[in-house]
């Protein structure tokens, strides 16, 4: 398989779903790492090459889920950082001239986002943020559809709740 | 019946485009008629709007690829190898391993030592392939006349070839009207009952 090829096209999205995850660039960049050299030392486990995008998000969730429980057990989960305010907002997004308009209604959400359970938090950055069908979401998860569409749902209710009557 | 809790479950998903036939018509009908789900619905509407408007996608950190490829070496991505050149490829080595074991065969000391006529037709029996009756010929043609040479040649291989593998519908070869020089005769193309056709040059 043409690796660079497929890192190319799908480490962007993955690392935004690790980024908003995890709260933090660093863990984000080391599950990206992770991420690729499992899915190439394993690419015989591909079944469906079509489905490589989902594939590669479902290691990378669950390289996510290992280190969020990690972090957990030693007491300064992930879920911490971002309750905290610590999360951090990628080196991208810290622009200081789109910084000055956008820093605001981004930082809300990545606060927002720190308060969601880890489960309400993939839901909403599957599908609100990254547009994933729904079968895609199950594909990832594991979820049946029906927990799809209530994660979703709930996790959308929370972060509008929030940034909605934030901005008024 | 359902309770607005739960159709807004659905006004999630109608606004995630994955709602249709008849749960869509009772989510959009149920909408114009409820209050608290239609604030709900634009509640919904105006997030969207506010996170297309204002999140990008960020990159992945630079280099990373170089560290991944340098954790797990590649191996080299296979070519696309088009239709054509396999098929060019292929016959090549065909071609080769054809005049190997051919010119191994000429070099061999023959088991059938006497040539009674050699200016006798050559008598071939061919599993021609997807070649029709026309292009075998042709081909065949071409090769004999080219050569007198190799026309005397080839007879006497597959005067041999006929002697040791052909069992029981060996033919004698005819006699060949032209005198000495070995060269193209006739054609005569039919089916035996082996299924296989028979070409006399």
């Amino acid at each position: 398989m043409d690796w660079e090829s497929i890192y190319q096209k799908h480490s962007r999205g993955i690392y935004q779903y690790l980024l908003n995850m995890s709260g933090n660039s660093h863990d984000a960049e080391d599950l990206l790492q992770e991420t690729f050299i499992k899915a190439m030392k394993s690419e015989a486990a591909l079944r469906e090459p079509d489905r490589i995008h989902s594939w590669l998000m479902t290691i990378s969730r669950n390289l996510f889920l290992d280190l969020y429980k990690k972090k957990m057990r030693r007491n300064t989960s992930t879920a911490g950082n971002f309750s905290d305010g610590m999360m951090e907002i990628p080196a991208e997004q810290v622009n200081p001239e789109r910084n000055a308009v956008l820093s605001d209604f981004r930082s809300k959400l990545l606060q927002a986002m720190g308060e969601l359970s880890e489960t309400y938090r993939t839901a909403f950055t599957l599908s609100i943020l990254q547009k994933h069908s729904y079968r895609e979401i199950g594909e990832i998860t594991g979820w049946t559809p029906a927990m799809v569409k209530i994660n979703v749902f709930r996790a959308r209710r929370k972060i509008a709740t929030v940034l909605v009557e934030f901005r008024g | 019946m359902m309770n607005c809790e739960e159709r807004q479950v659905n006004i999630s998903a109608m606004l995630d485009g994955e709602l249709s036939g008849q749960e869509l018509i009772e989510t959009v009908s149920h909408l114009s008629e409820c209050q608290a789900c239609m604030k709900e619905f634009r509640r919904f509407q105006s997030l969207q709007s506010l996170i297309e408007e204002e999140t990008s996608i960020p990159e992945a950190p630079p280099g990373l690829w170089d560290r991944i490829s340098q954790a797990v070496p590649q191996k080299p991505v296979a070519k696309i190898i088009p239709l054509r050149t396999k098929f060019i490829k292929i016959a090549s080595i065909a071609a080769a391993l054809l005049i190997f074991f051919g010119l191994g065969y000429f070099m061999r000391k023959p088991t059938l030592t006497i040539l009674e006529d050699p200016n006798s037709p050559i008598v071939l029996a061919s599993d021609r392939g997807s070649m029709d009756d026309d292009q075998f010929l042709t081909l065949t043609r071409e090769l004999l006349s080219s050569d007198p040479e190799y026309h005397r040649r080839m007879y006497f291989i597959l005067h041999t070839l006929q002697a040791d593998y052909w069992e029981g519908t060996y033919e004698p070869p005819e006699t060949n009207e032209q005198g000495n020089s070995p060269q193209l005769m006739q054609t005569d193309a039919t089916n035996d009952n082996n299924d296989r056709n028979i070409y006399r040059f």
